[in-house]
């Protein structure tokens, strides 16, 4: 149950990851370059939880941390694109 | 130690503390985005990621008992969805 | 034939409220060695819609609202005392753009006058773009 609910979360993350970092190879507008980047990292502790389910170690900080990183380069991005 | 819980402890709410503002921060830049372009997807994907918030943030403060998995299971799915549905909604908008 | 340009239409379309207050600049850059009324304006350039006898004094007062917001724009100067106005734009670079806007043939004008009202293309709208299935607007 929660192995399908961590395999959509997956899906769905990837999918913005990848749609994002194509539309940058085309038009290389930063933002989506940023935003991409920020999409990778929810889908790489997606992926971790997928990967390795453990009902009680669920969220454990080292998994988080690629979500982190991902948060703060978007974050950066669209100030970025906030400064014009 | 400084720190009043097990370092394990600290660093999870910590890091589900800060990804829950971030998610909110990034939130408010979508909502930015819709008021510029008027574009619905910025509302489906800012609501999806304000309900992230919630469920980050309950990850943070939730012991681990049965009660709250139901909670912090059904939040997430619905954040997921919702950006799910955004997209779907955006690439029907524009075959059209 | 107009090349696209991101830097010129975010200037004109933020800065710029109306084409009649674009020939209201124009013509405060071109004559840029004096100050000129809102009735010398008037005298001098012709407002579209004044063909349909529009009283002069209508006409002097839309010129007096656009020389107030072209001030607050910061891309001309009233001189104190007396209510004549004078180009003096803020930066080297907003010079450079309204000296280009100058010498403009009226074709390429008229599609830079099209970029005050329509907005440019920003990071948002890329995002937005991603995920559609047809290419985005240019």
């Amino acid at each position: 149950m929660m192995l399908l609910l961590y395999v959509l979360c997956f899906a769905v993350s990837a999918t913005c990851a990848f749609l994002l970092l194509r539309a940058w190879r085309t038009s290389h507008v930063r933002l989506l370059l940023w935003s991409g980047i920020g999409f990778t990292g929810i889908a790489i502790n997606n992926l971790i939880l997928v990967i390795d389910a453990r009902v009680a170690a669920d969220y454990s900080a080292w998994r988080s941390a690629p979500t982190l990183i991902g948060l703060l380069v978007f974050i950066w991005g669209l100030a970025e694109e906030r400064r014009g | 130690m400084i720190i009043a819980v097990p370092l394990q402890d600290a660093l999870r709410i910590w890091m589900q503390g800060a990804i829950a503002i971030g998610y909110l921060v990034v939130a408010i830049f979508f909502i930015q985005f819709w008021l510029e372009t008027h574009e619905r997807v910025f509302l489906f994907f800012a609501t999806g990621f304000v309900v992230l918030t919630i469920h980050r943030a309950l990850l943070g403060l939730a012991n681990e008992d049965l009660d709250w998995r139901a909670v912090t299971f059904s939040l997430r799915l619905a954040g997921y969805v919702i950006i799910l549905i955004g997209i779907i909604d955006r690439r029907s908008r524009s075959r059209s | 034939m107009l090349a696209p340009n991101g830097e010129l239409h975010r200037f004109l379309h933020s800065e710029i409220a109306s084409e009649e207050a674009l020939d209201v600049l124009l013509f405060l850059f071109r004559n840029r060695q004096h100050a000129w009324s809102s009735e010398e304006i008037r005298g001098r350039l012709r407002i579209a819609g004044d063909a349909t006898a529009v009283s002069s004094a209508i006409a002097t007062r839309r010129i007096e609202l656009r020389l107030v917001h072209l001030a607050q724009k910061q891309l001309v100067r009233m001189t104190a005392g007396a209510s004549t106005y004078r180009y003096e734009a803020s930066d080297g670079k907003t010079d450079a753009m309204i000296a280009e806007l100058a010498a403009m043939t009226d074709d390429d004008l008229a599609a830079a006058a099209r970029m005050i009202y329509v907005r440019p293309r920003s990071g948002a709208d890329a995002f937005a773009d991603a995920f559609g299935v047809r290419k985005g607007r240019p």
